[in-house]
């Protein structure tokens, strides 16, 4: 069983720590078969969009096809020890390292936030009942899930002092603090990155497509994930096509049960106000509806998004040219209706390009890292 | 027509009917929009774009000094409590302070009479030593002691009862009217069940329990406001106990609960419940997010904010209690917020 403790001191942490035995070979068949094992019981489950997301990532098609990449890179050891530091705000984003950290053969202790959302409990409690079904699972003696308070520095450092490598799930104030905290010499961190979406309607057809597919990057996670779309830059798009767009935009969303809780709701008026103080924006209108609140500006740059802080607040602006100003803070660039070569110009604008609609899709190469690479040596 | 401080202090705490009131607030109120534009230049900001003003989310009191008064003139900068480290700052210059401290006066006097009573605080003498930057929990209490007399303070410095002053207290007090004051929690915790503990009732005669901060622990410790009365009632006899909201960004305003057990706005202040997302008001008995609009905010731009709190509005101008204007309920703080106010600093 993965325990989940909640304690605050270290010794009885400690304790529980005897399952875990040293690492696998990279790839070894049992690792994948227990994973695909893994994946097929999520699916089947249904829970959520985001946990039936991460059990078709890790289906055994793609792990295999994450074993050639793997292959060609021509590691053959895991590291070691990775101690994972996951964020609150995406419940589920820690579970793609981790898997792929077993995948190559690390044992793995994954500290998850006192702040989690509902989905990370969730996934653990679904993870117990796999191995509960499972009980010789290399899942079992491959991972342990702790969870303590943030301010007990000493469980940090000590974990970090046992490592062989550690991963933090950003912001930047939380890698820097744990840094101080602590100094690990083989880490990959995410740091804070923003990301937005350049959309092209031409005609009344493009809308409910374009709709239906940012939803699928703007919804998941309060619109906090860094890859989640802030802003859409509109390209060459009659007002009258946008105005489409967001009625079909609210009509949809309003079928579901709102993403968005009351807080959230409530906090966009902050969050825009903040915008204005910090970010300077310049407003032209805006629109406030349960579903989302639309924000036209008058004036962009890529940076305004460092202080957008989700929660359905979405900015948008009339691109002119497909030029944006250079940051190493914007991620991904969601793109529709555009084509090829008018992709690649905002290519240089952001560490990925991507259709519309895939922003959330993980990959093993993540935010400019290839985690494969560096999960083993 | 817009009034001067001293006709302020004329109206009477609940005596405005609707119309009355709405057109002494608007002028009021569109006055301080643009007094706050020209001299507070991030308010200016804020509003610049909107041709309707926009009330300001509370929580940006905490990450800007949001004033409009020169350093120089600033009289006292309040902050709220926050154990996550970021505490609003409310920034009055002399005349706001005087205006706000009046102003309370008028509306505790409604309910303790003109008489300054003996007081007792439900709190430990330490709480309000710390002079230059004041917690609102010590600015709540300090801000108390004025309406009361022969202050004795309940606690040790450990949160303890402090029983020889509890007893001599009691002893002096007992046939005469008296003023206790405290933050929730506190009260409850530190002080109605250690008494029960310690199988300690003291029965007065007559007396008011004022009680405020906010009901989050409570409702932790499932503690309702009836069971929470009748704890009182059972310790400390007749004493009628009021509930009340309030915020550091409207010091001056006070919501006290009446004894059908409804907030009740003064004068010079305006609730409205609101939807969270779009900010247009509900329909009474809807909860929704409280927006508050006070017209005592005029050394920094805290006359129309939109809270973190949950309320629901029950009516205007005909509570059975019979005083005039909204009066309503708190259902607490919306999920997750960040932890803001009184009591949730101890413990």
């Amino acid at each position: 069983m993965t325990p989940l403790f909640k304690h605050t001191s270290l010794q009885q942490l400690q304790g529980n720590f005897t399952q875990l035995s040293p690492q696998a070979a990279p790839f070894q068949d049992d690792t994948v078969a227990d994973i695909a094992a893994f994946s097929q019981f999520l699916l089947k489950k249904q829970q959520s969009n985001a946990i039936s997301a991460l059990g078709f990532w890790c289906r055994k098609a793609n792990i295999l096809a994450m074993k050639k990449h793997y292959m060609a890179l021509n590691h053959s050891q895991p590291r070691g020890l990775v101690f994972h530091i996951t964020p609150a705000n995406v419940d589920t984003v820690y579970f793609y390292s981790l898997l792929l950290s077993m995948l190559c053969g690390n044992c793995n202790i994954v500290r998850i936030s006192d702040r989690s959302g509902e989905q990370t409990y969730q996934l653990i409690a679904l993870l117990n009942e796999f191995l509960s079904l499972h009980p010789y699972s290399v899942l079992n003696s491959l991972c342990a899930i702790v969870s303590y308070p943030s301010n007990a520095q000493d469980i940090t450092e000590h974990f970090s002092e046992h490592c062989d490598m550690r991963i933090i799930w950003g912001g930047d104030d939380a890698i820097e603090k744990i840094n101080q905290q602590a100094n690990v010499q083989h880490q990959v961190c995410f740091p804070d990155r923003y990301s937005l979406a350049v959309i092209r309607l031409s005609t009344n057809l493009d809308v409910d497509l374009a709709v239906t597919r940012f939803i699928r990057d703007f919804n998941a996670f309060s619109q906090q994930a860094c890859s989640s779309p802030k802003a859409i830059l509109w390209y060459q798009t009659s007002l009258e096509l946008q105005q489409l767009f967001w009625q079909a935009l609210r009509l949809a969303l309003s079928k579901d049960e709102s993403q968005f809780s009351q807080t959230a709701k409530a906090n966009r008026l902050y969050h825009l106000q903040q915008l204005i103080l910090l970010a300077n924006i310049n407003i032209q209108a805006i629109d406030k509806y349960s579903e989302f609140m639309r924000c036209e500006l008058l004036t962009f740059l890529p940076d305004m998004l460092l202080h957008h802080q989700g929660d359905g607040l979405i900015l948008s602006y009339q691109l002119q040219r497909l030029e944006l100003n250079k940051t190493d803070k914007l991620q991904t660039i969601s793109c529709f209706g555009l084509n090829a070569s008018e992709q690649n110009q905002l290519a240089t604008a952001a560490i990925r390009t991507i259709a519309l609609g895939q922003a959330l899709t993980f990959d093993h190469y993540w935010d400019g890292v290839d985690l494969l690479e560096e999960l083993s040596c | 027509m817009h009034l001067t401080d001293e006709q302020l202090l004329e109206l009477p705490v609940y005596g405005l009917a609707n119309n009355e009131k709405q057109s002494f607030l608007h002028s009021q109120l569109t006055f301080l929009d643009s007094h706050h534009k020209k001299h507070c230049a991030p308010y200016q900001r804020l509003q610049q774009s909107f041709a309707d003003t926009m009330p300001l989310a509370v929580p940006l009191f905490k990450q800007f000094l949001l004033s409009s008064i020169n350093a120089d003139q600033q009289h006292r900068l309040l902050t709220s409590s926050g154990t996550s480290g970021a505490v609003s700052k409310i920034s009055l210059d002399a005349q706001t302070a005087q205006l706000q401290s009046k102003i309370l006066t008028k509306t505790l006097q409604h309910w303790l009479g003109k008489q300054r009573l003996p007081m007792l605080i439900i709190d430990a003498k330490q709480t309000i030593r710390k002079k230059t930057t004041m917690s609102a929990r010590a600015a709540g209490i300090q801000g108390m002691l004025f309406f009361g007399r022969d202050p004795h303070f309940a606690l040790n410095d450990d949160m303890t009862l402090n029983m020889p002053v509890i007893d001599a207290f009691f002893e002096k007090y007992r046939a005469t009217p008296v003023f206790m004051f405290g933050f929730t929690f506190i009260v409850w915790q530190q002080f109605i069940q250690a008494l029960t503990k310690c199988d300690k009732n003291m029965k007065f005669e007559k007396g008011v329990l004022l009680h405020g901060g906010g009901w989050k622990k409570m409702q932790q410790h499932a503690v309702s406001n009836k069971a929470f009365k009748q704890a009182v009632a059972e310790q400390l006899g007749a004493i009628n106990v009021h509930d009340y909201y309030g915020m550091v960004e409207q010091t001056g305003t006070i919501y006290i609960e009446c004894e059908h057990g409804f907030l009740h706005t003064p004068a010079w202040s305006d609730i409205s419940i609101v939807d969270a997302a779009t900010q247009q008001p509900l329909p009474t008995n809807t909860q929704g997010v409280i927006q508050v609009e006070s017209v005592l905010a005029k050394s920094y731009p805290g006359h129309r904010l939109l809270t973190e709190d949950l309320g629901t509005l029950h009516g205007e101008d005909n509570c059975q209690c019979g005083r005039l204007g909204k009066y309503f309920t708190v259902q607490g703080r919306l999920a997750k917020s960040q932890v803001r106010g009184c009591s949730d600093t101890f413990i």
